[in-house]
């Protein structure tokens, strides 16, 4: 009988549409009035009087994809706890339920309406854009219905997951918090299961490194308005399975609520959780959220995260506690649940055994270290500085190399050059081929002129050498990194990072953050420090610091000394000697002078001591930036004109301090401040 | 015409219906009484087909009524708690019925108007629970109904109002063999207008007659005697009650096999009297913790 049944009410469809018009009315408006400000007010704006070009079109267009995504998504629920508020209330339910018509009928004409309403105001919106594109003629119509596409793709998802969720619950707050939750669930877990590890598993690396960049890319993917708030940037280089997974997801989720809406037990209008057999996970659910969420806000906010296992152990227990008897009391409906601690319990145990299990390390994660022989390339890094992280994969992403002084010029070549050597007339430019995945030889030849990134077998077996004795003494470095509350002029921290590409293509991430006494330092440390400055002053990073440096006077526009330390802070109180002057009283060095800087430059590269490197500048005399050209590149190269690359000098640049000094744009007092700090060093 | 068969019902730990079994003939008026809790809403939801059984079945003409549109097409039901659409005022909601009811009867529609006189364009939230009742009552008949559900249907309307509400009933189950299935407190109203009753306690059906034959099966009996009472284990006794000499029986039987019975016991009076069906209900639920004799605080 139930599936002779015709599938659609137009009275209920109707109806829902005369009770519920402010909701679609006022979501045109909205849209209206965002795709208003960005097509024809703008217009009002200089830029905006040249004539709107296709391109142009779509950009604007496509620039409205992060508030238009937001506006979907609260649409969405505002929609779908219309349609089903019937759900939500005992009485409505009867009624409802008491119609003729079979409970397929009922969830389709709702569900019908309820997305009739959200995209509605987005057909209206691109009808709209259409008429302006032949207005202006400048429509691209492929391109505008391909944005109506993947804004129906969100809009069913999305007002799909908010019908699904109030299949879940038989309560319209409730309803709102798990469509809440369900869009920003992926983010909010690995947000919450990274701060957990980083509290507990030393040495553990975020899971939101560029290394594990498809964990990124994942759950960008899997919150779908963060996706398509993205997309104003990379709509040109659109991922169309992705529209359609969601469209699919969309479907998949009209199909398992109707399944929910067929069995769905009435008497349970009001209730949390209208199936039972979700309680559990509910319940849990809860305590584990509010466990690691706000055991991180106490800890990061009104306790030191440091202080150490049991304090924060019993930080996470009692939030996890809290989560446990809210979630019941809201199951049962009655603040009489403390009889239900048993499950609470069993909750500690596993949550007490996951925290030591992580913070006495059972799984071996600080002790991991690759066999020499299997590392292709590894970077290196006691500060975080030099290395980009994308560069150890340039063969598998797009890199960016403005910040490369030394940059090989078969690289500049190949991606530097326009694509055409006439300058696009609508920007008056040259259009440049877009960065590409780099082939291994040219991944090879970045790595060589990248800083921190090592791939000679010299260094290779030194950087291994370290992590190993840094394996080998695990345990009194884990013990002094949290044992040690606050930085001061006894202890230095660094943060040891080694960054594997192994043989085989993968990549390993071992981070070790550290404090190392600098007075009176113990065995360990002194060793430590030792292995680490050998590393900084091999003769690969000389190499490189120097070849970035190997340019003749003539290639220079500009050199720049900037916040340079003043005369009167060095007389006054040498501790206050970091004050900067004001940037407009940066120094520019005269043309005659800057080939004997740069040669006085590399000597300092060359002459510094390792352990100077490691801990280059020393104490800081002027930032200096140098400006410069690439004359073998042709003109219209991207890569000629150089930006300006920056240098700290500091007191271990003896060479330049004294040419600087002896130039005069320098005085005396800073001279003798930089030999005296040099002197007591040694 | 409406069978309900082993039908049982839980509410997480709260079983609400246990294995309850009742048969509603055609165009008959079944009364639903029992004690709050006792789940007469619970039944009548599953009767109009809002609630899944756990087990058993309900069926009307032997169809099963659950998701069955063309069913409850011909089924109205008025609610104790009535619900309209919050925005909604009388007309919204009678074209709103025109279109879902295929059966919807503008003729009757008019005639019912100034029986109920209804601001139609006031928002039917703002009507007092008697005027809810009244609207309801106009849609209900409007549909042309072949099965009558009410729960609690007098429950705030006044003694005119009821009147001509169950003046309505009648005809319709006269004229057109409507089958009224109703639940009350009021039982001295259903004792006016039943064909059957059914007793609720605690989930189960525990008696169900024609209103006739369980007025003829218990009877009040007052007695009195010179001397002591003598064994009364010929008479199945309910209750007694004794105020002086007089003693006062509830008594179950035939009228004329009691009296034959007392006639035996050498009383100096024999008075047997029909027993209200509030009487009845009070001594069938007497054994099941719901008795009412003398409660105090």
């Amino acid at each position: 009988m139930a599936s002779a049944a015709p599938i659609f009410s137009r009275a209920l469809f109707r109806k829902n549409l005369q009770r519920f018009w402010p909701i679609f009315t006022s979501y045109i408006f909205i849209v209206l009035l965002i795709g208003f400000n960005l097509t024809y007010n703008r217009r009002l704006a200089p830029e905006l009087f040249t004539p709107l070009t296709p391109q142009l079109f779509m950009d604007r267009v496509y620039s409205l994809s992060g508030i238009l995504a937001l506006v979907v998504a609260l649409f969405s629920i505002v929609a779908a706890t219309a349609v089903f508020s019937y759900l939500f209330n005992n009485s409505a339910a009867g009624m409802m339920n008491s119609l003729p018509y079979t409970r397929r009928t009922m969830y389709f004409s709702n569900y019908l309406s309820g997305l009739f309403m959200v995209i509605l105001p987005l057909l209206v919106f691109f009808l709209i854009l259409t008429g302006i594109g032949i207005v202006h003629n400048c429509l691209d119509f492929t391109a505008l219905l391909g944005w109506l596409f993947i804004f129906v793709s969100l809009s069913l998802l999305l007002f799909s997951l908010a019908v699904f969720m109030a299949m879940l619950t038989g309560n319209m707050i409730a309803h709102i918090a798990f469509y809440g939750i369900a869009n920003i669930i992926i983010f909010g877990l690995l947000m919450v299961i990274d701060a957990f590890l980083s509290q507990y598993l030393y040495g553990f690396t975020s899971l939101f490194t560029h290394s594990n960049s498809y964990i990124n890319a994942l759950m960008n993917k899997l919150t779908p308005v963060i996706y398509t708030s993205e997309l104003s940037g990379t709509y040109t280089q659109l991922n169309w399975w992705v529209w359609i997974a969601y469209l699919l997801f969309g479907m998949v989720l009209i199909g398992a609520a109707l399944q929910m809406y067929n069995r769905r037990k009435m008497e349970k209008s009001g209730d949390i959780i209208t199936i039972s057999g979700l309680e559990p996970i509910f319940k849990y659910g809860v305590t584990i959220c509010t466990s690691l969420t706000l055991g991180e806000i106490i800890l990061h906010g009104f306790i030191n995260p440091s202080s150490g296992l049991l304090v924060s152990w019993l930080v996470f227990i009692l939030a996890g506690m809290l989560g446990y008897y809210v979630a019941e009391a809201l199951l049962r409906k009655s603040f009489k649940v403390l009889d239900s601690y048993k499950g609470f319990v069993v909750y500690a145990l596993i949550m007490s055994l996951v925290i030591l299990s992580a913070w006495y390390d059972w799984y071996g994660y600080a002790t991991r270290i690759p066999d020499v022989n299997q590392v292709e390339v590894v970077a290196f890094s006691s500060n975080y500085a030099y290395y980009h992280e994308n560069i150890l994969q340039a063969d598998h992403g797009p890199v960016y190399f403005d910040n490369l002084p030394n940059l090989p010029e078969s690289l500049a070549l190949t991606y530097g050059t326009p694509i055409s050597p006439e300058k696009d007339p609508q920007t008056n430019e040259y259009l440049y081929p877009a960065m590409a995945n780099l082939t291994p030889e040219e991944t090879r030849l970045l790595w060589s002129a990248s800083r921190g990134v090592f791939s000679q077998a010299d260094s290779k077996d030194q950087i291994v050498a370290l992590h190993q004795y840094i394996i080998d003494n695990i345990d009194v470095v884990r013990e002094k990194y949290r044992t040690t509350m606050f930085i001061d002029d006894n202890n230095r921290q660094y943060n040891i990072t080694f960054d594997y590409r192994l043989k085989n293509g993968k990549i390993m991430t071992c981070r070790f953050p550290v404090y190392l006494a600098t007075n009176a330092p113990e065995a360990w440390e002194t060793q430590m420090l030792e292995q680490m400055a050998s590393i900084a002053g091999c003769d690969e990073e000389r190499q490189k610091m120097i070849a970035a440096l190997d340019m003749s006077a003539n290639q220079v526009n500009r050199i720049v000394l900037d916040s340079l330390v003043s005369n009167e802070a060095l007389l006054e109180n040498e501790s206050d000697a970091i004050t900067p002057r004001r940037y407009n009283e940066a120094i520019e060095i005269h043309s005659q002078d800057r080939e004997e800087l740069l040669t006085a430059l590399t000597w300092d590269f060359r002459d510094m001591t390792n352990e100077q490197i490691l801990n280059s500048p020393g104490k800081f005399i002027a930032s200096m930036e140098i400006s410069f050209e690439r004359p073998q590149l042709p003109v219209n190269n991207k890569y000629r004109d150089a930006k300006g690359y920056w240098y700290d000098i500091g007191v271990y640049h003896t060479h330049t301090i004294k040419f600087l000094r002896d130039k005069g744009y320098i005085d005396e007092d800073i001279y003798q401040y930089a030999l005296r700090n040099v002197a007591e060093k040694r | 015409m409406i069978k309900v068969r082993g039908l049982s019902k839980s509410f997480g730990d709260f079983q609400a219906l246990r294995d309850v079994n009742i048969t509603v003939p055609k165009s008959s008026v079944y009364g639903i009484v029992g004690p709050n809790g006792s789940g007469k809403t619970t039944l009548i939801k599953h009767i109009v087909g809002i609630l899944i059984p756990d087990r058993g079945s309900v069926t009307i003409g032997d169809i099963p009524v659950y998701d069955n549109p063309i069913l409850k097409e011909s089924i109205a039901y008025i609610p104790d708690d009535i619900y309209f659409f919050p925005q909604a005022d009388l007309t919204e909601m009678i074209n709103f019925y025109r279109q879902v009811y295929p059966s919807f009867n503008d003729e009757r529609l008019q005639k019912l108007i100034p029986i109920f006189p209804l601001d139609h364009h006031s928002p039917l939230r703002r009507f007092s629970r008697g005027m809810k009742k009244h609207a309801a009552f106009m849609l209900a008949l409007c549909i042309m109904p072949k099965v009558l559900v009410l729960d609690e249907p007098m429950d705030g309307l006044d003694p005119v109002a009821r009147r001509k509400v169950w003046s309505l009933i009648f005809q319709d189950v006269s004229e057109r063999h409507t089958t009224v299935f109703i639940s009350s407190h009021n039982l001295r109203e259903l004792e006016d207008v039943c064909d059957c009753v059914g007793i609720m306690h605690k989930g189960e059906v525990v008696l169900e007659r024609n209103l006739d034959e369980l007025q003829n099966n218990i009877f009040k009996l007052q007695l009195a005697f010179r001397q002591e009472v003598p064994d009364l284990s010929n008479l199945t006794v309910l209750s007694q009650n004794q105020v002086g000499s007089v003693v006062h029986l509830v008594v179950r039987g035939e009228k004329e096999q009691i009296i034959s019975q007392a006639a035996q016991l050498d009383s100096m009076m024999i008075d047997v009297l029909p027993l209200s069906l509030e009487e009845i209900f009070i001594h069938e639920l007497g054994g099941m913790d719901y008795g009412i004799s003398s409660t105090n605080i």
